[in-house]
């Protein structure tokens, strides 16, 4: 299983995290709230729909709405799969992150 | 307006249906923040998005249409394969047409290649003049125009004077040849580009008696020899120098065998005054400018006009009408110029091929509409399910278009194969070969011609597809799933008809033509000069006397009568002298000849009253004249025998002159007129022909013996003759009939080919689908004979309303052409009914072999499935 990339954990943790409101508008929000950045619509869907391609997420379309001009949301939800790809990621990091010895800022390479 | 809805839809329309819900995003994302954050920021926010997002939707687009185009494309080529028959009719319909459409392509893109290898062609123009009389464009201009225009308008940069009439016999050593080309100013070589392949470049031009050679004539006058700083001389005029041999091989409007410097004619202080004279040299100068870069050429030729009124005040008014300016680069192919300095082929001839070559498309692509249309129920289900999964209209003719662009580019291959054969005898033509206006094949294997052609091809396919896909991208799909369309309604019957009455209409107007204008030329070739031409020798005389040829030749046992004439009647050559009554002032222009005694006798014209002239009679040689019956009507007189010893008036003659005889009509100019007003005069001393009669069968020793007395005639020209009856045989008008008749039985043949074609498309469908009442009927007992009559009457009704729409209008547009024909072959009813004949004999044939098959069908077979 590939570990997924940071893109793609942030986009499953925020399909997590709002729900039944889980379509491209709120998400790519929801991101740009968390990173701090405006991102682009493409730099959003690309990876949802990698993520839904690998099982990660399901998806289906709405009932299209006057308020986005008779156009459909496209919703996301997370599968089996995608919880087993989140935690796999955090476990990952976890273990990356135990166990670190001091950062020794005054320790330099010894010059050869 | 709040929204950037325009945008919005054509976002839309870029991007495929799975990613509209995206645009749905943007617009609620857009709608939110004018609530929160004002307008301004929202339509910040959404270019912002729009433009960061850009790249990414145009991959889209471009892989969303790739894959859509692929999938048209599999579906064309499986409908093609499905249905090989319909397709193989379109296609070897599509390239007949399109094998002449590609000919003229490759005719019009060389003809326009002339005289573009001038490293200025675009800045290079010629000035030309309207005819203040005739309305008549020339091609020259007075001589001294070109400084005139230099010195007054900064935006003339260089003039290039030229001057026609360079030709006569060239002499080296004891070879003599004739050769023809003109007189250019020292600009010449530096204007254009031609190259001198020997020789300074700047002062070739620039001596009086400098002369340029092409490799070509240089050869013939100096075999192997070094031509360069050889002196040769003009027969009868001058030395000239060979100063350079110039490259003659570029494709150029200029024709020549030979240049001589300019200064040659203005070196002669006599002709100096002579030469600022417009009258002098408004016939036989050209004019070439070369203009300033972004020099204004419309604003220009305004100015120019003035020059008129300024420069050419004749008492009988100016001849010039208005100067126009030509660009160099579309002398080829422009509105006809009289006195052009070369060859050029007039606009008119390829407006006439392509007006040819587009009805030639045309009824091709009717072929495809009319087939698909008819069959566009078996389509109609497919469209249907497209529909109803979320196709749009435009993306249903978008896969339509793509069909029928394939058609074509099939269509391509195969016309590129009746090209190879088509352009060998295209070349062959006569005109062709005369105007030295050959496509060369090795065009076809050039990208940008090979580009251009596809281009065509493309568009033939486009446009033969619209109407189609538009039809056909129009059903509703929940009528044509549900079957509630029939047949009759859908495939567009009134269309069909229209198509081939349309096409059977051509044809038969093409059939038709091409049949009168062979008749015409047969019965030009077979006219009746009213001369005997069998047996006679046609000598020019140059410096000799028509007596001393008399004295030389009589004494020949082979000889039977020599007479002298000018010019000789039939050539095409014409003088004409203005001929009045007595009483009456109205002036006949009669083409006149200027004869001895022997003129008569030896052209064997039918004397029909009066006498021939006598040379005993002093006063025959300044007041008697002869006559042909046409001039003899024209003045006003019953019959021959009252016409003789009457007197007429002849404008340039002082004395009154009085006719002597009558003759029979003969032909005096060429073919197209046996009845032309003509008139002898009888002054043997301005003859420059002489017509020498030999005995039967002795016509060739003579010649050669004539080669031998030349000599002995101390001539300072080589010996010149011809044979008469050949040379009237070699005549270029017949020939360019037989070019036409060739052109238009081409035309003719493929129309008739294609729309037999799209014919047999017609019936073979019509057959398959009409299979179960043929069976019914059958069984009911109707005749094989009655079931295909069934069957073809229909495009029986087609075939004779085309006959009754195209026999007025053949015989009409035919009626136009034949007008410059006063010697008019009897055409009567049968060419008519011989070309609608043909057209209906083949499309019954082309019917039958389906309606046959399909009436002879057992009715068991058919009407069992179901």
């Amino acid at each position: 299983m590939n570990i997924l990339s940071r893109m793609e954990e942030l986009i499953l943790l925020s399909v997590w995290k709002l729900q039944t409101e889980a379509y491209g508008l709120e998400i790519r929000q929801h991101l740009s709230e968390l990173t701090g950045q405006d991102l682009s619509v493409g730099a959003v869907y690309v990876p949802l729909k990698r993520l839904k391609k690998r099982g990660y997420l399901e998806a289906w379309d709405s009932e299209p709405t006057d308020e986005r001009g008779g156009r459909s949301k496209r919703f996301y939800k997370l599968t089996q799969k995608g919880i087993g790809a989140l935690q796999q990621v955090k476990s990952v990091q976890e273990n990356a992150w135990s166990n670190l010895p001091d950062i020794g800022f005054d320790w330099t390479p010894a010059k050869s | 307006m709040k929204k950037p809805a325009f945008l919005l839809q054509f976002l839309e329309k870029m991007l495929p249906p799975d990613l509209h819900h995206l645009i749905g995003d943007l617009e609620e994302e857009f709608n939110h923040n004018i609530n929160s954050e004002g307008l301004a920021k929202a339509r910040l926010h959404f270019w912002s998005q729009l433009i960061r997002s850009l790249p990414w939707f145009i991959l889209q687009f471009l892989t969303w249409n790739t894959t859509m185009f692929l999938n048209y494309l599999k579906v064309g080529w499986r409908n093609m394969k499905k249905h090989t028959g319909f397709s193989l009719i379109n296609v070897f319909g599509m390239a007949a047409s399109l094998s002449v459409c590609l000919l003229l392509i490759l005719f019009i893109l060389d003809q326009k290649s002339y005289d573009r290898f001038h490293e200025k062609s675009d800045r290079i123009v010629r000035v030309t003049f309207e005819s203040s009389s005739s309305g008549d464009m020339f091609a020259t201009t007075p001589a001294s125009l070109g400084d005139l225009l230099k010195k007054q308008y900064p935006e003339v940069e260089a003039t290039v004077k030229v001057n026609g009439g360079f030709y006569g016999d060239f002499r080296y050593s004891e070879i003599d040849v004739s050769l023809s080309g003109f007189y250019a100013s020292q600009s010449f070589l530096s204007v254009f580009d031609f190259d001198l392949l020997e020789g300074d470049i700047q002062t070739a031009l620039k001596d009086p008696g400098s002369v340029l050679l092409t490799p070509k004539s240089a050869r013939k006058l100096f075999g192997n020899e070094e031509a360069l700083g050889k002196t040769l001389t003009k027969v009868g005029n001058q030395d000239f120098t060979v100063t350079g041999i110039i490259d003659d091989a570029e494709k150029t409007h200029f024709d020549f065998e030979l240049i001589a410097s300019y200064s040659t004619i203005t070196s002669d202080p006599d002709y100096v005054n002579f030469f600022e004279q417009w009258k002098n040299t408004l016939w036989n100068s050209y004019t070439y400018l070369l203009m300033a870069e972004k020099a204004d050429m419309s604003a220009f030729e305004q100015k120019i006009q003035r020059q008129i009124t300024a420069n050419f005040m004749e008492e009988e008014g100016s001849q010039i009408a208005r100067f126009r300016i030509q660009p160099l680069t579309s002398i080829n192919l422009d509105k006809t110029h009289n006195n052009e300095i070369g060859f050029v082929i007039p606009g008119i001839i390829a407006w006439f091929l392509i007006g040819f070559t587009l009805v030639i498309t045309l009824i091709a692509c009717f072929n495809y509409v009319s087939l698909t249309v008819a069959r566009a129920l078996n389509r109609s289900k497919e469209i249907g399910v497209r529909k109803v999964h979320g196709a749009h209209r435009s993306s249903v003719i978008k896969q339509f278009i793509t069909e029928s662009v394939m058609i074509p580019l099939f269509a391509f291959v195969f016309s590129i194969f009746l090209l190879r054969w088509l352009l060998p005898e295209f070349n062959n033509l006569y005109f062709i070969n005369f105007m030295e206006a050959s496509v060369d094949t090795s065009m076809l294997f050039q990208p940008e011609v090979i580009f251009v052609l596809i281009v065509f091809t493309v568009i033939v396919g486009i446009f033969a597809g619209l109407y189609p896909s538009i039809y056909l991208s129009s059903f509703n799909p929940a009528e044509v799933l549900k079957g509630i369309s029939n047949t009759r309604k859908i495939s567009g019957q009134t269309l069909k008809k229209i198509i081939t009455v349309g096409q059977f209409t051509f044809s038969i107007i093409f059939i038709t033509s091409s049949i009168m204008l062979f008749l015409q030329f047969k019965h030009l070739a077979d006219t009746d000069y009213g001369f005997n031409q069998e047996a006679i020798i046609n000598l020019e005389l140059k410096d000799v006397s028509l007596s001393q040829v008399k004295n030389h030749l009589l004494r020949n046992s082979n000889v039977k009568s020599v007479s002298g004439t000018s010019p000789v009647p039939g050539m095409g050559a014409i003088y004409y002298e203005e001929v009045s009554s007595i009483l009456g002032d109205q002036k006949i222009d009669a083409a006149s000849f200027r004869v001895d005694e022997d003129f008569i006798p030896t052209m064997e014209l039918n004397l029909l009253a009066g006498r021939n002239f006598n040379p005993e009679m002093n006063s025959d040689s300044t007041n008697a004249v002869i006559i042909s019956t046409a001039l003899m009507r024209k003045l006003g007189f019953k019959d021959p025998a009252e016409a003789v010893n009457k007197e007429i008036n002849i404008t340039n003659e002082k004395n009154i002159t009085t006719i002597v005889g009558v003759t029979e009509n003969f032909v005096a100019s060429d073919l197209t007129s046996t009845n032309d007003p003509a008139i002898l005069l009888f002054q043997p001393q301005k003859t420059r022909f002489a017509l020498i009669k030999t005995r039967p069968s002795k016509i060739i020793p003579f010649a050669n013996e004539l080669e031998n007395l030349w000599p002995s005639l101390n001539s300072a020209y080589p010996l010149k003759y011809t044979v008469l009856d050949e040379e009237l045989r070699d005549n270029p008008s017949l020939y360019v009939f037989i070019d036409m008749v060739k052109v238009l039985g081409l035309i003719a043949g493929f129309s008739i080919l294609i729309s037999c074609l799209g014919l047999l498309g017609l019936a073979i469908y019509s057959s398959e689908n009409r299979v179960k009442e043929i069976g019914i009927r059958k069984v009911l007992g109707a005749s094989v004979n009655q079931l295909v009559f069934t069957l073809s009457e229909e495009y029986l009704w087609m075939i004779l309303t085309a006959i009754v729409i195209s026999v007025p209008a053949s015989w009409f547009i035919n009626s136009l052409w034949l007008q410059a024909f006063s010697n008019k072959a009897d055409f009567g009813l049968m060419v008519h009914v011989f070309g609608a004949l043909i057209a209906s004999l083949l499309a019954i044939l082309t019917i039958s072999t389906q309606t046959l098959r399909a009436a002879r069908t057992s009715p068991v077979k058919n009407l069992r499935s179901e």
